[in-house]
């Protein structure tokens, strides 16, 4: 059961479904509007498409970025509230690149490397799509998340999922995650949003 | 899977089909290795987290405390004597910096001591090691030389320990 800390249930007007089922449900919602914004913030060069929600073995997820030892740009974003839980975007390396480009509306090979701005380019990336889904949650929900300030990681992609994982501070055999793909309208572009909530 | 590669939680042991051992893309994580030079029997454990709830997991791999125990007894059931065994360590990296966290949320140092602490409390000898810092490591272990390679992100290697 996935539910916001202080359990909010008992009032009939704040009667929501807290199974896990529905918050799939809200989650790929979630993902929606972050896509929404992410088309706004990029003129519709980006989107995004859920792949996967639900219930998986936790040490699966390490390959959900592809090969273990890929250099991939990840962005991790801590949610504090009623309903904690962690958000990592994660990019290979040139993916990142091209985001970059289409964010800045900048021809195509523009940018070459992750310094300064890049990163605050990936951050701010990081910070539009995890508050509109994190908006829509609790507009759902109707309780208070707080995205906490993004940080990045340039490394190999299955240290970036093993830190984002141990840092949520427990390690269970399974998680539940929403694994969320990035799409270019006119450039391939690869990149996964994944959320997992902390389980109460 | 027997392709020699430790994933999250898991031990494998080298054979004779089976000369390499490799943890790729160890961030927080500890790849320990452990060696017995007579028998040239090589074992690679990829650590997760520093303690396992309860004693009896069947995850034994996962946690220092029951990783540790785990591998000198497979080894000794498999011809290695304990008291040759040596080791090395890899991993314990910090990734991300996380705003106005305190040292508890750094899993990869508590890992790192927790390991470091175990193999003393067995009177274990730690041979050589490459720990902390930010970036990510592969792990290669070759039980024909006793060879531990370490790849960091970004491209260096380094040969951090000869077990042999």
């Amino acid at each position: 059961m996935v539910m916001p800390r202080e359990s909010k249930a008992d009032n009939p007007r704040n009667n929501r479904d807290t199974s896990l089922a529905n918050f799939m449900t809200v989650a790929q919602f979630g993902v929606k509007k972050a896509s929404e914004a992410l088309r706004l913030m990029s003129a519709s060069a980006v989107r995004m498409d859920v792949i996967s929600a639900g219930v998986s073995p936790t040490s699966r997820l390490s390959e959900v970025a592809g090969n273990p030892e890929d250099l991939v740009i990840g962005v991790y974003i801590g949610v504090e509230g009623d309903m904690p839980g962690h958000a990592l975007l994660v990019f290979p390396f040139e993916c990142a690149l091209v985001l970059v480009d289409m964010i800045t509306g900048s021809p195509l090979g523009t940018a070459k490397h992750v310094d300064e701005m890049e990163q605050s380019v990936l951050q701010e990336v990081g910070n539009i799509v995890t508050s509109s889904y994190l908006n829509a949650l609790s507009d759902y929900y109707r309780c208070t998340l707080l995205p906490t300030p993004p940080s990045l990681a340039i490394d190999m992609a299955a240290a970036v999922i093993d830190s984002m994982l141990l840092n949520t501070g427990r390690f269970e055999e399974e998680t539940i995650s929403v694994v969320t793909k990035f799409a270019g309208a006119k450039r391939s572009l690869r990149g996964f949003f994944l959320y997992i909530p902390e389980i109460v | 899977m027997d392709d020699g590669i430790a994933r999250m939680g898991e031990v494998v042991f080298s054979g004779p089909n089976l000369p390499e051992l490799r943890a790729l893309g160890l961030g927080s994580c500890i790849g320990l290795c452990a060696f017995d030079p007579s028998t040239k029997l090589a074992c690679l454990a990829h650590i997760v987290l520093p303690q396992a709830r309860t004693k009896d997991t069947d995850e034994a791999g996962k946690y220092a405390d029951t990783a540790i125990p785990y591998v000198v007894k497979q080894m000794t059931a498999r011809g290695a004597n304990a008291s040759r065994l040596r080791f090395a360590i890899a991993g314990g990296a910090q990734l991300f910096s996380f705003p106005g966290s305190d040292s508890q949320l750094d899993v990869g140092r508590r890992n790192i001591e927790a390991v470091k602490e175990l193999l003393a409390d067995m009177n274990l000898k730690l041979v050589g090691e490459d720990t902390g810092g930010k970036s990510g490591r592969t792990v290669t272990f070759d039980s024909q030389t006793g060879e531990v390679l370490v790849r960091q992100a970004g491209g260096s290697v380094a040969v951090i320990a000869v077990l042999s």
